[in-house]
Formats: structure tokens, sequence, C-alpha cells
């Protein structure tokens, strides 16, 4: 719903989207908002597409609740990560850094040797980004660093996560 | 009412006021303290964009609106002649280095040289529009020029038009002065958006400045120097639209996109469709697994 309200109403965009000098100023809330509003219709689309595909599979590996849980402090950290990764960059939109985070989270959370295989095109394809960025047919500059670092902080979480719950089991 | 004779004599003052600030404006170079010769060349952006008889109009009230990311276009102010020694492929050179400039701010989607030719010498806005229409732009650069060759016995100085007023370029005898400018329109609203000034003033000896090859080599260094102060210029110029822009807001900078207002270099996170492809078989992938176990 945000997606879309971000579409139709320029003034609800400009409230929400990732923007360094808001953040700066205090606006807090965009490390949040900033993931959830969208460039056109195209990119919402797209973007809300994988959103169900992911957690319908979150869902059937019961971790959707978990998932959820952790979103709440990936998307701010996503955030502030690539604010400080890329400092020439002023604005940021769109759901797909927590998606890459997302993806890594719950390939880890899955394991075994199908998930490794995933893992390994998941890294393939974010160090082909990094070295050959493309826009694809995208209408706007499409910002790689964010999926690279969601990927990372996604894989960061579950093995914090795994660590956790082997110290418990151990405890 | 007034008196007859009193009207005659208003009406004649007013008639005298308007011819006097018809030529101040109209000629775009003048000369103090007279007595000394000079050869120039200048093309004016006041003279292209306002030529006589143009009455000012606004093209549209309230805060322009100028829609960013922008597609530039960058020229010379066509004139009936070109600074001396300064060849084609010079000239292409020193507009490549304009757009160097340019090319690194944030607020560019594409920057590209546009062929002189294609204005038509005091065109106005009507021709420019034309030329952005025909080219796709939405902002345009115009480099304008002006260079004298001093070869009097006595020092003369000279005035410049500018888009903002007149700039006054003190000079001595056997000397070459240049000035150039850039000034960066929004064609959409005709609003000036920033202006950078360049100039270089270089002697010769007395006798070197009459050969006119020495004469050439001497204009095209100054030219070259002028633009080379003026691209240093452009970039404090641009940082000093930015500044203005977020302090006074005398334009609305528009995301062509997204349709809020500008932001600066920014993007989005986006799937692609293969990605979606391989979200879609790693789910079948699992509910086939699930189904069998």
């Amino acid at each position: 719903m945000v997606a879309l309200a971000g579409l139709h109403w320029p003034a609800v965009f400009d409230a929400l989207v990732l923007e360094r000098d808001a953040v700066l100023r205090g606006q807090l809330w965009r490390l949040w908002s900033g993931h959830l509003v969208h460039l056109d219709l195209r990119h919402a689309t797209f973007n809300l597409a994988a959103l169900a595909l992911l957690a319908a599979i979150a869902a059937r590996m019961r971790q959707l609740p978990a998932l959820l849980r952790t979103s709440l402090l990936l998307m701010p950290l996503l955030s502030i990560g690539l604010l400080l990764a890329a400092p020439a960059l002023q604005w940021y939109a769109g759901l797909s850094g927590l998606l890459h985070g997302w993806a890594a989270w719950l390939l880890l959370r899955h394991g075994g040797r199908i998930a490794l295989a995933a893992g390994i095109v998941l890294a393939a394809k974010l160090a082909w980004e990094q070295i050959a960025p493309a826009t694809g047919s995208m209408a706007f500059p499409v910002i790689h660093a964010a999926h690279l670092i969601g990927a990372l902080l996604g894989a960061g979480f579950a093995l914090i996560d795994r660590k956790t719950r082997h110290a418990a089991r151990g405890g | 009412m007034d008196h007859p004779r009193l009207s005659t004599t208003r009406r004649f003052a007013r008639a005298f006021a308007v011819a006097l600030a018809t030529v101040a404006i109209a000629g775009c170079t003048s000369f103090f303290s007279g007595g000394g010769s000079r050869s120039g060349v200048s093309s004016s952006v006041v003279d292209y964009l306002y030529p006589p008889g143009t009455k000012f109009e606004p093209a549209q009230e309230g805060v322009p609106e100028v829609r960013l990311p922008a597609r530039v276009g960058l020229m010379f102010v066509p004139s009936s002649r070109t600074p001396a020694g300064l060849t084609v492929a010079d000239r292409q050179q020193l507009l490549e280095k304009v757009r160097d400039t340019f090319k690194a701010q944030p607020f560019i989607d594409r920057i590209e040289i546009v062929p002189d030719s294609y204005l038509r010498p005091r065109g106005g806005f009507e021709n420019l529009e034309q030329v952005a229409r025909l080219q796709g732009l939405d902002i345009v650069a115009l480099v304008s020029y002006d260079q004298v060759a001093n070869t009097g016995d006595t020092a003369a100085s000279f005035l410049y038009w500018t888009i903002i007023g007149a700039y006054t370029v003190p000079a001595t005898r056997n000397q070459v002065s240049t000035f150039v400018e850039t000034t960066v329109f929004d064609v959409g609203s005709r609003t000036m958006l920033l202006r950078a000034p360049g100039q270089d003033q270089r002697d010769a000896g007395s006798t070197a400045i009459r050969a006119s090859e020495a004469r050439d080599e001497l204009s095209r260094a100054s030219f070259q120097a002028a633009m080379a102060d003026m691209t240093t210029n452009l970039d404090g110029a641009i940082l000093s639209f930015s500044e203005r822009v977020r302090a006074e807001g005398q334009v609305k900078l528009v995301d062509r996109r997204s349709g809020g207002s500008w932001k600066g270099r920014g993007g989005g996170g986006s799937m692609l469709g293969w990605e979606l492809g391989a979200l879609l078989g790693a789910l079948a992938l699992l509910m086939l697994a699930r189904r069998r176990g």
C-alpha cells in the first residue's frame, strides 16, 4: 500500500524516501520507509512480486515471523550501511536491498546442498553486479550496492541467529 | 492638465532616454577613453537572446520548475567572426573541457555539444527552443565571448554586456583582452540558472602585436586561458547555484522520474525478471520436497 501510495502521490514519496540530508536532519523513519517506496509501477511490480515469492518460501519454511522480526533491524542497518558506503548517493528507494537480505537469510536458515548451490549463484550475481553494473531496462539508476549490503546483513543475521540457537541448545 | 510646451519637452526627454538605453544595450562592446584602436570579435548572449525590438515576456508565472536530471546542450553563441587563430578543432576541444565539468554533476542526464551553426544570430528564445526541441534538450549552456586586441598608442578599457549587466575590463596598449561567459538556461521556463565568467589579458611587445601571425597566436592563447578560467569558475557557480536553490528557492527542482522534488544523485534497488523466475523455481522445489517428504 505504501509502495502504491508513493507512486500516486509525490508528496508521500518525498516524505518517505531514504534521503541523506533528511536523515541527518533527524527524520529517522526514512531508514525504514525508504525501502517501501518505489520509483515507477514496473519497479514496484517486480519488487512486490519478489516479496510475495520470498514470503511464500519463508512461510513454507515456517520462518516468516522470525524473518519479519529480523527485517525490523535489517532495514535501518541496510540504510545506514548504504549511506556510509556510497557517500555520493543522496537518496534511495526500493525493496530489493531488503529482499537480497531475505534471500541470504533464508538460504542460510535452510542449509543443505541446494541452499549452498543457490548461495553460490547469489554470490556470483552480486559479484557480477559490482564488476559490471548494468541498469537493465529500468528507467532509473539501479543501486547495486544496496543488494550487496542487504545480502551481507541478511547472512550476518542468520549466522548470529544460528550461533545464538546453538549456544541456547548447548546451555 | 500639462502645459503644451512642458509636455513636448517631457516627450522629447523620454524619447531621448529610450534612444540612449537602446544604444547602450544594443552594442555589446563599448570603449572608454577614445583614441585607442582595436580589432576584436564578440558573440553576446544578450544580443542573441534579446535582439533589439524584443519584448521581455516571462514564459511562466510563479516559481519556475526545472526538471532534473536534465538533458543539456552546450554551444557557442553564434557570431559572424571567430577569435583569431582559433580553429574549429580548438573550439570543439574547449567545449569538451566545459562538458567534462558539467558531466560530473548529478543533475545531468546527458550532455552534448551542439554545433553553433544550428543557432541563428539574434535568434532569441524562439530559435533556442527550436534547437532544444530538435535535440531533445531541457537546459542549454551558451558560451559567449568578447576578445579585443588593443593596438593603439593609448590605453582603452572595454565594456562587455553580460546577461546581468556591464562588465568593465581595463586594458593597456598592445594587449589582448578576452572575456568569456557560460550562461545556463532552462529552456522550458526561460530561466537563467547560473553563469560563470572567465577572462584573460596578455601583453605583447609593441611590434609583435601588429604582426598578424603573432596576434593570432596571442589571441588563441588568451582565448584558451579565458576558457580555462571560466571552467574553474563553473565549478563554483554550480555549487553556489545548488546552495541558492536550497536557501532561496528561486526555482523548483523537480525529479523528472518521480515527479517529486529533486534530491540529487540517487536511484532504486530493483529485482530483475530472471531473479523472479529463480525465486519461483525455488518455491516450486520447496513445495515438491515437502510433498515428497
